[in-house]
């Protein structure tokens, strides 16, 4: 691939006291390297988050290197060892987004070292050119701005009475100044500033929307919003370093590898073609984003990765006993639904036209996915931009109709003795308030045999996991909403608290962690649907 | 012909008569009296509602010139203006209406006694599988349910049915067939009322989940004297007498999704039912809870001012967004944003009250396509001009009066009732200016 006047372009990420020293001394030793170099300095290679490196990536830059003081030689103890942790942890997530994991490296130099850093950069710019060129487009397209008044007339804004329903039961009002009403009165009256201020601050749960006298689309009003300031240039605020964003903006442009998700379920019956396609969606991809969030082994939310990744595997392990060994669709790329809710439609529609030709090719007509976001994302905005027209089904309609037709069997029968735990269940957004899918869940639960109590507040009313919308604008107020959703569960006495949802799981588990307020009482364990339902078939056999 | 015998069919046929026309007042219920005679009071005077309909009832029936047809619904129409063909259904009731005096022995012997939800009351009272509609029914003539009756479903009732037995003037008749009745009528009104909006559907006030939460139609059987408390307002859960009352007004209405204009009528009825509960229970603290309130009409202001400053009736701008039954008490905690404030609130109330939206009658639009006239998108009945003809239609000879052509409260309703009249007795002038009067009826 060693193209004719390729130069690659190469980002290196210096930490002051050891690797940029280096490079000064290289410099003023007269030593050589390849022109492509760029040096940022940071304080410590720990503080490279890892959306810098993917970013570089988005940006077109061909390779990436992170260079450090020695092991052992930290002017910050651990920062080396932490940004080694994460250059792994990169690798592998790089691997699995259609990036050659070769683009990434992390080097360890001395600031007496001037030598060393040439030569490592040197051999580098070599490695990168025997890989080619970063294929990713840099440009963005170029679109004409909807001015503030097409997305009110768009979202009913217009109709709003100010009757406050609305904000009365906004689970973000509930714990920060925030209001979709004053948002709403704000974008009529022309305050743009004081309406994107906000606009990461909603969850996008549908509460207010169903709600509404007026039937203002207020989640709809919001990602319109969003939109708007994409286009004018503006970054969501990111969380989690905005892997998953980032991972989904560059998964819209690469060709994926299909060993990961071909090796994800060893050991259970899937088929390359066939009438059903099971979508296994990002949840793997946790067991990377929770590392890099605890960048320490006994971290407890490195667990909640483990958790998240697992469901997956769990569902194909229910749907073989039923029976079915689902297509899995190995070249697959995300769903692009936080895409979408950020407002980057090009991308979005990218992913989504790639996705339905997958499926069509693999001769699908039902597509079955345990994540509730892929689920509405594939059932109301695929048709919209593809010609995408199978069966959509939530894992837990599948495995109701699975059981309805006897080719499951949930129940513990005679060989389980004691009687199923207590359980509640959180109703996931997209699945029950987007979509109302309230009854299948509790309806595998109660055949399995546990006892499902209800949280003060479920099915229609069900209140928000606290979840960041699209991954963006996570802070204190989440962690409240994590909190008081906790407390409704704990209150219920239940021993389990189920959720068919890896987000509600993952943020739910998340305000479990750290350090409580007085008098919360978070302790419950936490499971998926398909996890407990998989666990309960495997202690009855 | 008038179809419905609520207030304004009850007016315009009495109108009518006083003139000198014959009538026929065609009824789909067992009784006469329609939703006024449900309610209580009515506003703004606190009038007892049934004591104003019942003499209004009553005269009608013994009106000379007024034939009272009920448990009958129009099925079918030829002719035109002057020459009207109407085709009358008449369910059987199973009881013979000239035998019937109405004594009621019948609903106490029933073996299936005060089994089924009684729908004049709101489902809250129980009914036997026959009994008077109401106690102040017009006619007063029982009715066998025929959805319930054993006889009616299973054809055996014990050895001989109870009723039978204990009917004095042998009215009973298992054997009664619907019956089609034709009609020449000069021409027709067109006052078929409201129905009201299911609230179940708004899961954020849990009505029918949580056991205090009433409609506005539910409350006034409740409170009413003739009703099945007898007039003590007690909450369903435990019959205790609530402290504190919220009222949610627009439940249904001025609501895109569902009925988007304005019922002209709740934030009255409201301002009643609180001065009500006040009344019956001094120490009862009562809210209500609106976006916006339009008290219209003659006095009305005054009444709202009146609760307000006298009753210390409490008025809170803000729609609450969820109720939540606290499962101990099961008292209702409800949160709203107060909106002079913009805080978030939450209040403990005893009782809620739903006013839920009276809407276009069920089959208002299967009556339409009968006579040939319009509804508008909501289902309410269109007039000619809604400016300069608001009770004439498309169709010649055919009047509109009431609920049925679009939102008012009773004393418009009234008025347009005698509008109708007035318009139809025309329709007979003319007709007889022309010589051509056959002695038919209107």
């Amino acid at each position: 691939m060693d193209e004719k006047g390729f130069e690659p372009q190469i980002l290196v990420f210096c930490c002051n006291w050891c690797a940029y020293a280096s490079a000064d001394l290289s410099g003023a030793a007269r030593l050589q390297y390849p022109p492509g170099v760029r040096i940022v300095r940071v304080m410590c290679a720990g503080r490279v988050d890892p959306y810098f490196v993917l970013r570089a990536f988005e940006r077109g830059f061909d390779g990436v290197m992170i260079a450090g003081c020695h092991l052992g030689d930290c002017h910050y103890l651990s920062g080396n060892e932490k940004a080694e942790q994460r250059v792994l942890m990169l690798k592998e997530l790089l691997g699995v987004i259609g990036i050659e994991p070769g683009r990434l490296k992390i080097a360890f130099v001395s600031a007496a070292e001037g030598g060393k850093f040439a030569k490592e950069v040197t051999g580098f710019v070599e490695e990168i050119k025997r890989i080619g060129k970063n294929e990713i487009k840099v440009e963005k397209p170029k679109i004409e701005l909807d001015d503030l008044d097409t997305i009110i007339a768009d979202t009913a804004v217009y109709y709003c009475a100010e009757c406050g329903k609305c904000t009365s039961i906004c689970p973000v009002s509930e714990v920060k100044d925030f209001s979709p009403r004053v948002t709403v009165g704000n974008a009529i009256f022309g305050f743009d500033t004081d309406v994107e201020q906000v606009a990461f601050d909603c969850l996008t749960c549908g509460r207010c929307k169903d709600v509404c006298p007026a039937v203002v689309d207020y989640p709809e009003f919001t990602r319109q919003v969003r939109r708007r300031m994409l286009l004018k240039g503006y970054e969501a605020r990111p969380t989690h370093g905005n892997l998953f964003l980032s991972s989904a903006r560059i998964m819209a442009q690469t060709e994926i590898d299909g060993r990961f998700r071909r090796a994800l379920f060893e050991g259970l019956k899937t088929s390359s073609k066939g009438d059903v396609v099971y979508f296994t969606g990002c949840s793997p991809l946790y067991q990377f984003l929770f590392k890099e969030v605890g960048c320490s082994l006994d971290n407890p939310l490195e667990r909640i990765g483990d958790d998240v990744a697992r469901i997956p595997r769990d569902a194909v392990f229910l749907m073989n006993k039923a029976g079915v060994a689902p297509v899995i669709l190995e070249q697959e790329k995300c769903c692009g639904h936080d895409l979408y809710w950020i407002g980057d439609d090009e991308n979005f529609e990218t992913l989504a036209k790639y996705n339905a030709s997958l499926m069509t090719e693999a001769g699908a007509k039902r597509v079955v996915c345990s994540c509730p976001e892929g689920y509405w994302i594939f059932k109301q905005r695929y048709p919209e931009v593809t010609d995408f027209d199978l069966e959509v089904l939530h894992i837990s309609e599948f495995l109701k109709e699975q059981v309805e037709k006897g080719t499951l069997i949930l129940s513990p029968g005679e060989k389980v003795k004691e009687p199923r735990k207590k359980v509640t269940y959180q109703d996931p957004c997209r699945l029950g308030k987007y979509l109302g899918v309230y009854d299948a869940p509790r309806f595998l639960l109660e055949e399995a045999g546990f006892e499902v109590a209800e949280m003060a507040h479920s099915r229609e009313i069900a209140n928000c996991c606290g979840g960041p919308n699209a991954w963006v604008g996570c802070g204190s107020a989440n962690r409240m909403m994590q909190l008081d959703r906790l407390a409704e569960a704990t209150a219920t006495k239940s021993e389990v608290l189920v959720t068919s949802c890896p987000k509600c799981q993952a943020h739910l588990k998340c305000g479990q962690c750290g350090e409580l307020p007085a008098g919360r009482d978070v302790e419950i364990e936490i499971k998926d649907l398909v996890t407990i339902l998989a666990e309960a078939v495997r202690e009855a056999k | 012909m008038v179809i419905g015998g609520g207030i304004a069919g009850i007016q315009a046929a009495l109108d009518l008569g006083d003139r000198g026309h014959d009538v026929y007042l065609v009824e789909k219920k067992p009784s006469i009296g329609g939703r006024m005679a449900q309610l209580d009071k009515t506003f703004p005077t606190n009038d007892c509602s049934i004591c104003i309909l019942a003499p209004k009832m009553l005269e009608c029936f013994d009106h000379p010139n007024v034939t009272v047809i009920t448990n009958a619904e129009v099925k079918g129409l030829e002719g035109s203006a002057g020459d009207f063909k109407v085709k009358v259904l008449k369910k059987p009731r199973y009881v013979d209406e000239d035998k019937c005096t109405g004594c009621g022995d019948c609903a106490w012997a029933c073996r299936l006694k005060e089994r089924f939800p009684d729908d004049f009351n709101m489902g809250l009272g129980k009914r036997s599988a026959i009994s008077l509609y109401f106690i102040q029914a017009v006619p007063r003539v029982a009715l066998i349910d025929d959805e319930h009756c054993l006889m009616l479903t299973k054809g055996k009732c014990g050895k001989s049915p109870p009723c039978v037995d204990a009917c004095g003037p042998k009215a009973i008749d298992f054997a009664q067939k619907p019956e089609e009745i034709e009609l020449d009528v000069d021409a027709i009104i067109v006052a078929t009322g409201y129905d009201l909006l299911d609230p179940s559907q708004f899961k954020e006030y849990g009505y029918g989940v949580y056991a205090n939460v009433l409609t506005a139609f539910e409350f006034e059987r409740l409170i009413c004297a003739g009703g099945p408390k007898e007039g003590h307002l007690v909450r369903p859960s435990d019959g205790e007498v609530p402290k504190t009352i919220t009222f949610i007004q627009c439940v249904g209405l001025r609501d895109r999704g569902n009925y988007p204009y304005c019922c002209s009528v709740c934030c009255l009825n409201s301002t009643k039912g609180s001065i009500l509960a006040k009344e019956h229970y001094p120490e009862i603290e009562t809210y209500i809870l609106y976006s916006e309130l339009r008290a219209v009409g003659k006095r009305s202001q005054e009444y709202v001012d009146r609760a307000r400053d006298e009753y210390g009736i409490k008025y809170i701008r803000g729609m609450p967004g969820e109720l939540l039954e606290d499962p101990e008490t099961k008292n209702l905690i409800i949160k709203y944003e107060d909106m002079d404030s913009g805080t978030i609130e939450r209040m403990e109330a005893e009782l809620v009250v739903l006013n839920t939206a009276p809407i276009p009658g069920e089959s208002s639009k299967e009556l339409a396509e009968v006579l040939g006239i319009a509804v508008d998108e909501y289902g309410f009945f269109s007039p000619k001009d809604p400016l300069g003809a608001p009770i004439e239609t498309e169709k010649e000879g055919i009047f509109l009066s009431g609920y049925a052509q679009g939102p008012k409260d009773i004393p418009e309703s009234v008025a347009q009732a005698s509008a109708a009249a007035a318009e139809a007795s025309e329709i007979i002038a003319r007709k007889s200016s022309r010589g051509d009067d056959e002695g038919e009826k209107e």
